[in-house]
């Protein structure tokens, strides 16, 4: 069991992952917020910019954590006891880590519109698009976050 | 068209390309690489080893979004100035991209709330390669 690919910084990794998770959670809704306030015609350019970067490398970094714990997560919490005991536990992480991966888009997306609240402060069409793609960034977040927090109380790694 | 304008098409094309190869990936019995995290090697096709084919399928839907967005880049870059249509087309990519993810992600909802998950997992020990047990 222990030839797991990374098997020894198994708990590194995942309050690593947690932190980074938080972190992503708040940056996310406060690109929510900033995006929220744009559409009502009050624009705040540079929380816009620092949102949308550091949720990009949030997610990211969650992302590729979140990866790297997956093979251990596998085999000795979903295999040795999620799939007897709790398989809804089993089924709500898989939905989250699937749904990890098509967030990637939305975090591009915030980070690429967000580069430029001049420009999106005279294109309505632009800027709807902003607000819409973080506030499901922000959702998708808080879902994960959520999802992550029931399955590891289930049964940790 | 403005650089607003491409980063914002681009980024429609991106999550709409994603959405879509994803959910493919459901449906469609893909050649995805699959994971074996007991031999720490990667397969392509079946195996009765414990496998993972989570790493697979995002790497091939990240690389369709990424090869479509490129793709988008490289065409509205040749566009000089866009012919004002009177439409909003970019409402009308919104439309189609944030579908194909709310789509994309209730499909998988609706996959993994009805699935037996020890069905889809076979024994932790992986299997003699000579055959002898």
């Amino acid at each position: 069991m222990r030839s797991i690919v990374l098997f020894a910084y198994g708990l590194p990794l995942l309050v690593l992952h947690a932190l980074c998770a938080v972190a992503l959670g708040g940056a996310s809704v406060h690109q929510a917020s900033v995006a929220i306030l744009a559409l009502r015609g009050r624009f705040r350019p540079r929380l816009a910019r620092t949102y949308g970067t550091v949720s990009l490398w949030l997610y990211g970094a969650t992302l590729l954590w979140g990866a790297l714990l997956y093979p251990r997560y596998r085999i000795h919490v979903r295999a040795a006891y999620l799939d007897a005991h709790a398989p809804w536990a089993a089924n709500l992480f898989d939905l989250k880590e699937n749904l990890a991966t098509l967030g990637l888009p939305l975090a591009v997306g915030t980070f690429l519109l967000s580069r430029d609240m001049a420009q999106l402060r005279q294109d309505r069409e632009a800027l709807w698009l902003y607000g819409v793609l973080a506030l499901l960034l922000a959702a998708l977040c808080l879902f994960n976050i959520v999802s992550g927090l029931l399955c590891t109380g289930v049964r940790g790694i | 068209m403005t650089p607003l304008r491409r980063r914002a098409y681009l980024s429609c094309i991106l999550l709409l390309a994603t959405s879509v190869a994803f959910s493919l990936t459901a449906v469609v019995a893909l050649p995805v690489p699959l994971y074996l995290p007991l031999s720490r090697r990667f397969v392509l096709g079946a195996t009765a080893e414990l496998a993972m084919d989570y790493y697979g399928r995002s790497l091939f839907a990240l690389a369709v979004g990424a090869a479509a967005g490129l793709l988008t880049h490289l065409v509205l870059r040749s566009v000089r100035a866009a012919r004002p249509s009177g439409r909003p087309m970019l409402l009308l990519c919104m439309a189609w991209s944030v579908t194909a993810f709310l789509f994309c992600a209730s499909l998988y909802a609706y996959k993994l709330m009805g699935r037996d998950p020890a069905a889809s997992s076979p024994p932790l020990v992986p299997p003699d390669p000579a055959g002898k047990g």
